[in-house]
């Protein structure tokens, strides 16, 4: 049968290409172990790594290291899916968490819970995913008129994400130019800090994305054929989609406790892994890798491959990110139509 | 193909149903019985409530009173995945993901038939390829949804439907955006489907005569009430034409099939130049 040979042809290829990219991580995740002031080889690296090295280089790998390198693959997985979902259920690619006012509804409540309350520790993770679902809420609940329109969502989230950076910036304002300036740093995105304690609020993203996989790729299916469809062909299209997007807002939240609003990763994951697979639609093994790839290069490449100039993560996907948005809004079509 | 005759044939209808958009009821208790196995075609004028109608019947609109009954039972406290593999529906302007392959969307349409656990068996192959057949579209499994022709995309749709497997079959409007070859293509698809697999076919139509030929039953629509229904040969007369979509026409036969066929009388034609009298103009069943 035709029909069957083909999709097994494209199914074979996706495959192919996932574990390729989960591949590609994890040689780009020793690497980044192996780099630092003090340089180790791979073997060096892979022992310490399973505690089998000398004491202070398995002190650097695991205490010092392992943790950031964790916090960015966690970062760039949670926004990867997180983006693609949001892309899948409103089939529109701009609407992700960090064009729509998601990321910046997240930071703006850490900013005012760090610079005015003082919060420090695991409450900041709580905080974040509390804002990042405020801004959410409200923007679903602008949006919504007989159902959710992807552009609609994006106008919406564009003036979200403005209000919640105006507040952001207020408080920055406010503050003694010593701790606007820490908070600046962690506000553009920011792996410097990252600590074993983020990576403890990343295992709660691991968690979601784990439990959800089979969820998601199943509901994704009907989905992103539309109320109508979705719903002919059984399923609770509405209960389907918040739950999808809270899903979504959540693991945002945490990217953002962790690492500050890191930009463009959620917007480029989905149509990069479908770029690379061949396969439209939800993906979420691929976006989990790419996320992470994109997260942890611009990491790498930020702290290490640059001289002596030390660029925070954000920056880097920001500037690499920002043409491609360009890019996309040159040549999309789909932007300007309803749905 | 898949025939059961001696399976029970779902059932499908609706009692006292009122259905509308914000404030406004468009169909206020309706009652009406979608004959089991035959062809429907729900037909009226623009604004009519057919459309309504129809979603109702597919549980895309939540009645605001009356029930919509499938085999006798409330369809909205029904479990939707059971549902889903009796009752299947064509939107009018469904909508995919960009790039979607066409082996990739048809094989949706097993959706319902498949579960967390299992997820794809090679009765959902067989499914898959058996509608892409039925619908000739077996050529087109490996090309992109977006490249297609009007006709071919809309073959395609169906082909996701047919693979759904259900036994009732509701579309809205399925010729609307397609050219006449391409239009009589898709409603003798449709035919073929309800004489191969017994499916129970609605369909709502904008034209009368293709209506008239090609569907066993006929449910005109007028300010969201049922005026006439029937075989075409009661429904399609000058009276209820003129009823249901304010048009004076003479009622002739389909030189090809010998349904009812509509000939409208214009303005422009009747008082500017008149070819035939009245009595001149072939009348049906004279």
């Amino acid at each position: 049968m035709p029909s069957v040979a083909s999709r097994r042809r494209h199914l074979f290829r996706s495959r192919l290409v996932t574990t390729g990219l989960f591949l590609a991580l994890g040689t780009l995740f020793c690497f980044a172990l192996s780099l630092g002031d003090l340089r180790l080889t791979w073997a060096q690296t892979l022992q310490s790594l399973v505690g089998h090295g000398d004491s202070s280089t398995t002190f650097v790998v695991q205490s010092l290291r392992l943790p950031r390198t964790l916090c960015a693959v966690l970062v760039g997985a949670a926004l990867g899916i997180s983006g693609s979902i949001f892309q899948s259920v409103t089939r529109n690619v701009l609407a992700t968490p960090d064009i729509i006012g998601v990321n910046s509804g997240a930071s703006s409540a850490v900013a005012v819970a760090i610079l005015t309350f003082g919060v420090t520790g695991p409450a900041i993770a709580v905080i974040a995913v509390v804002g990042a679902l405020g801004a959410g809420a409200l923007m679903y609940g602008l949006a919504w008129r007989d159902g959710v329109s992807g552009y609609r969502l994006v106008l919406i989230g564009i003036g979200v994400a403005a209000f919640a950076t105006s507040i952001t910036s207020y408080v920055l304002t406010t503050k003694p130019a010593l701790e606007a300036q820490r908070a600046l740093f962690w506000l553009t995105g920011s792996l410097n800090q990252s600590r074993w304690e983020d990576v403890r609020i990343g295992l709660v993203a691991v968690l979601l994305v784990l439990v959800s996989a089979p969820l998601l790729r199943r509901w994704m299916r009907a989905l992103e054929l539309g109320d109508e469809t979705g719903t002919t062909l059984g399923l609770a299209v509405e209960r389907a989609r918040v739950m999808a997007l809270i899903l979504a807002v959540v693991l945002a939240g945490l990217s953002v406790a962790i690492a500050g609003p890191v930009a463009f990763v959620a917007l480029v994951a989905g149509p990069l892994a479908y770029r690379l697979t061949g396969r439209p639609g939800y993906l979420h093994w691929p976006a989990a890798a790419l996320g992470a790839l994109i997260v942890l290069a611009a990491d790498v490449t930020g702290a290490h491959l640059l001289g002596s100039l030390q660029v925070p993560v954000g920056v880097l996907t920001a500037a690499v990110g920002a043409p491609y948005l360009l890019w996309t809004l040159a040549r999309s079509r789909s932007t300007g139509r309803r749905g | 193909m898949d025939h059961h005759p001696t399976e029970e044939r779902h059932t499908l209808g609706a009692m006292g149903l009122t259905v509308g958009y914000q404030s406004r009821d468009i169909i206020a208790g309706l009652d009406v019985q979608v004959p089991t196995g035959l062809v429907t075609a729900i037909v009226g004028a623009n604004a009519c409530g057919k459309s309504t109608l129809l979603r109702a019947l597919a549980r895309l609109l939540k009645p605001r009173a009356g029930t919509v009954l499938l085999d006798g039972h409330d369809l909205h406290r029904l479990p939707s995945g059971e549902v889903a593999k009796v009752l299947g529906l064509l939107p009018q302007s469904p909508v995919a993901p960009e790039g979607i392959t066409v082996s990739d969307l048809v094989s949706r349409g097993r959706y319902p038939r498949q579960g967390w656990v299992r997820r794809r068996s090679s009765t959902d192959d067989e499914a898959v390829a058996a509608a892409l057949i039925a619908t000739d579209t077996l050529d087109l499994a490996d090309e992109h949804l977006d490249e297609l022709s009007g006709g071919q995309r809309q073959r395609v749709w169906i082909a996701m439907a047919l693979a759904q497997e259900t036994d009732i079959l509701l579309l809205d409007e399925p010729t609307t955006f397609l050219d006449l070859a391409h239009q009589i293509e898709v409603l003798d698809l449709l035919c073929e489907l309800n004489r191969n697999r017994g499916t129970t076919v609605v369909l709502v139509l904008h034209e009368l005569n293709q209506a008239a030929r090609f569907a066993d039953h006929l449910i005109a629509m007028k300010d969201g009430r049922i005026v006439a229904q029937g075989p075409a040969s009661e429904v399609i007369t000058q009276e209820v034409v003129e009823d249901v979509f304010g048009l004076r026409a003479h009622v002739g036969l389909d030189p090809v099939s010998g349904t009812p066929m509509v000939v409208p009388v214009s303005r422009h034609l009747s008082t500017a130049r008149p070819r035939m009298t009245d009595a001149e103009l072939p009348i049906a069943g004279r």
